[in-house]
């Protein structure tokens, strides 16, 4: 659980800036956060290092925070959805 | 004002850029408290956040759209023809937008849920926290509809013009009171007290009714100075105008029935 949060990190990370594709990267970011903390846990619960869960999370973390800034700049902007009214109704 | 700025070229708005700063700081600040005051897991944290943020965008777009279901309603009625993309565009208009109210229940909502299924948390330590981040969080929000023009006030002599806005053009060349910066103010004059109260252990798992009566007066009275028309008015007051009455009145309610319920237990005993 905690490799697949890491891979998800790097993936999220290393791809946020691609344009239109970071709504993908914010889902994976999120599933990858998820994955990262319950494997933390699952990690600690067994007594076991959990260095990878702990780099999965702050990948994860920081390549959501990337891809969420553009998403709610480009993708959901309040301004964008007034004008869109306008046009719709 | 100014709803973007560039970095690298690439246009940024503010808002979205002051929502996820916010959003940062708030999940710092709850990580921090909640490990100090409670010692709670940093994992157990982060899945709440994720978990509260899911709640936030569900509830926020979902009751943006409840205020919009009439205009949703006349735009499918006027079409003539099936056209995908038009549809989607009703849809994208109906439930596009972000309402504050509905982020705040549908997170309360999130809270409630999760902690009813997890073993390590306690519903009323996660309130207190909530309680004390939710008003730093809708400050930097406020500044973000500041600098990018939504939510903003009447018209009035003292206050800020807009010039240039491309997206609302009724905006410009109007001064109009900053009714989103005096919001930001008080939102964080609530988390002053909020955090003073959590910090001395007072009003402990009652933190949050102490935000929700203090954040519904402030909206109510300042709803009066709004000047968008976009958002649904039902008889003399605006959505969020009832919202904040039934608040209160629930707040207020539950604290006479918990006053009444522990009179009695006293009595029995």
């Amino acid at each position: 659980m905690a490799i697949a949060g890491l891979v998800l990190g790097i993936c999220s990370l290393a791809l946020f800036w691609v344009p239109y594709f970071n709504t993908v990267l914010l889902v994976l970011g999120i599933v990858g956060i998820i994955l990262s903390a319950k494997g933390g846990k699952q990690l600690k619960a067994m007594g076991r290092p959990a260095g990878v869960a702990t780099a999965g999370l702050v990948l994860s973390i920081i390549g959501t925070v990337f891809a969420a800034i553009g998403f709610v700049s480009c993708t959901i902007c309040p301004l964008c959805v007034i004008c869109g009214a306008t046009a719709a109704f | 004002m100014y709803s973007s700025i560039y970095i690298f070229g690439r246009e940024i708005g503010t808002y979205g850029l002051l929502f996820v700063i916010g959003l940062l700081l708030c999940g710092l600040l709850g990580a921090v408290l909640a490990k100090k005051k409670f010692n709670i897991m940093y994992e157990d944290i982060i899945l709440l956040m994720v978990t509260l943020g899911i709640g936030l965008l569900i509830g926020g777009h979902l009751l943006y759209g409840i205020t919009n279901l009439h205009n949703m309603v006349g735009a499918f009625a006027k079409m003539e023809s099936f056209d995908i993309s038009r549809i989607f565009m009703i849809l994208v208009a109906t439930f596009g937008g972000n309402v504050f109210y509905g982020g705040l229940l549908g997170s309360i909502l999130a809270i409630y849920i999760y902690t009813k299924y997890s073993k390590s948390l306690v519903r009323s330590q996660v309130f207190d926290v909530y309680a004390v981040c939710i008003p730093l969080f809708h400050c930097f929000g406020r500044v973000g509809c500041f600098l990018g023009g939504c939510c903003y006030g009447i018209e009035c002599s003292i206050g800020f013009t807009a010039h240039g806005n491309k997206y609302l053009p009724e905006l410009n060349g109007v001064s109009r009171f900053p009714v989103q910066l005096l919001e930001a103010f008080l939102n964080l004059c609530i988390f002053a007290l909020v955090l003073y109260l959590f910090k001395k252990n007072k009003f402990s798992s009652k933190l949050i009714y102490v935000y929700l009566v203090c954040y519904s007066v402030v909206r109510f009275c300042d709803e009066f100075l709004r000047g968008d028309e976009i958002r649904g008015r039902l008889l003399c007051f605006s959505t969020s105008q009832w919202i904040s009455i039934a608040i209160l009145i629930f707040v207020i309610a539950r604290a006479i029935i918990k006053k009444r319920n522990a009179k009695q237990n006293e009595d029995a005993e």
